[in-house]
């Protein structure tokens, strides 16, 4: 573990009688970026969530930073949560509180830091997302993009040695999504902060990725470089990687059980 | 040149250069530690109405934000009374941290503390 930020080691997660997440092994180096690649359903954020500590596992294990979640207490899970940035989807803002406010959550109820500082730390947030002149707003005066950087400001305010990012560039102009792209490099390649993201998105992939791994139907297909990946002759990898129209992707859902369920064979 | 004691581990000397306040500090500083390093450098400011702070980070290997802003916040109070606060030594890990925030040009940052007395 010694080089290791995480480690999954067969993790499996059933949501009733089906199976999201089969066996996943997957190891994350200190310092490293690893892309999370996988259509909808493909148990990719189901597994992010895993990683977080948000739901539990059915199945395996996840370690974090030589910590085995699923034997943590409620109390040493909570302190674990501190200890990780996350950004979610939706940003996931408090929205009866300013944008400032919400960054300044995790400081005021996390730290002994005096008001004066998390006033300047905050302000330094908000640059680095682009959003300081916004400070004084609610979540529902600024657009969907700006609450995903203000969610990426609140991520950050503890300088998380991990952060764990659930589909950054969705929803967000191309510029945007360049500049949070820009912003995970650095963090990680000056600070050493070690990225765990979740996307479909392949252009931003590219950029941030210092490796890949692709799953599909709850399982692990291919892990790689951004080269290796483009240069994969799996013929789901390419389809996935280049948004090819034909291939096993759409072949399965052409082949799927649409015929009997319309004429109501399998009943 | 003065030495003026410190109760701080973080701040183990400081000492007067003409009307320069002269602060070596030690360790990685974070979110824990930071309020410590708030309380020293306030404290030091009030006592000897020093107008230049040099901030000698040559043994901080690393210190988070929060530390940062401890050091916007002794700029904010210097910059009232025309001061300023010069950083030296700077390790990679802090002069990247300074760049990310883009902290890098409101702080005076120079190579070694020969550097600053000469500024």
């Amino acid at each position: 573990m010694n080089d290791l930020a995480i480690k999954v080691s067969a993790a499996t997660k059933r949501f009733g009688k089906r199976t999201v997440l089969d066996q996943i092994n997957l190891d994350v180096k200190l310092g490293e970026t690893l892309v999370i690649l996988g259509g909808s359903g493909s148990g990719k954020s189901t597994l992010l969530r895993m990683m977080i500590g948000s739901i539990p596992i059915d199945g395996g294990d996840i370690e974090v930073m030589g910590k085995t979640l699923s034997k943590l207490t409620t109390a040493e899970l909570d302190e674990y949560r501190t200890s990780i940035g996350v950004l979610f989807q939706s940003g996931a803002l408090y929205n009866s509180m300013s944008i400032a406010d919400n960054i300044a959550l995790p400081l005021r109820e996390h730290t002994d830091l005096e008001e004066a500082t998390i006033e300047i730390l905050v302000k330094i947030k908000l640059e680095l997302v682009g959003l300081r002149e916004h400070a004084t707003k609610l979540p529902s005066e600024i657009s969907g993009g700006m609450k995903k950087r203000a969610g990426l400001a609140r991520a950050m305010a503890l300088d998380p040695k991990i952060l764990f990012y659930d589909e950054p560039s969705a929803g967000l102009d191309p510029v945007t999504s360049a500049e949070i792209d820009e912003l995970i490099i650095k963090l990680n390649k000056v600070l050493g902060v070690t990225s765990v993201v979740v996307t479909h998105e392949m252009d931003s992939a590219f950029r941030i990725a210092d490796r890949m791994v692709l799953l599909d139907r709850g399982k692990f297909i291919v892990s790689g470089t951004a080269d290796e990946m483009k240069n994969s002759q799996d013929p789901l990898v390419r389809q996935f990687v280049y948004g090819l129209t034909e291939g096993p992707l759409t072949e399965r859902k052409r082949t799927g059980s649409y015929e009997s369920d319309l004429l109501m064979e399998n009943i | 040149m003065p030495e003026i004691p410190s109760n701080h581990d973080l701040v183990p000397t400081i000492r007067h250069e003409g009307d320069k306040l002269i602060i070596a500090v030690r360790g990685e500083i974070d979110l824990h530690s930071s309020p410590d390093l708030r309380t020293a450098l306030l404290s030091v400011l009030q006592k000897t109405g020093a107008k230049t702070l040099v901030m000698n980070l040559a043994a901080v290997p690393y210190m988070d934000s929060s530390a940062i802003a401890v050091l916007v916040e002794a700029l904010q109070k210097l910059r009232k009374v025309g001061g300023k606060v010069c950083l030296t030594n700077l390790q990679p890990r802090v002069k990247g941290l300074l760049e990310i925030a883009r902290l890098n040009s409101i702080f005076t940052i120079l190579a070694d503390e020969a550097d600053a007395l000469k500024d």
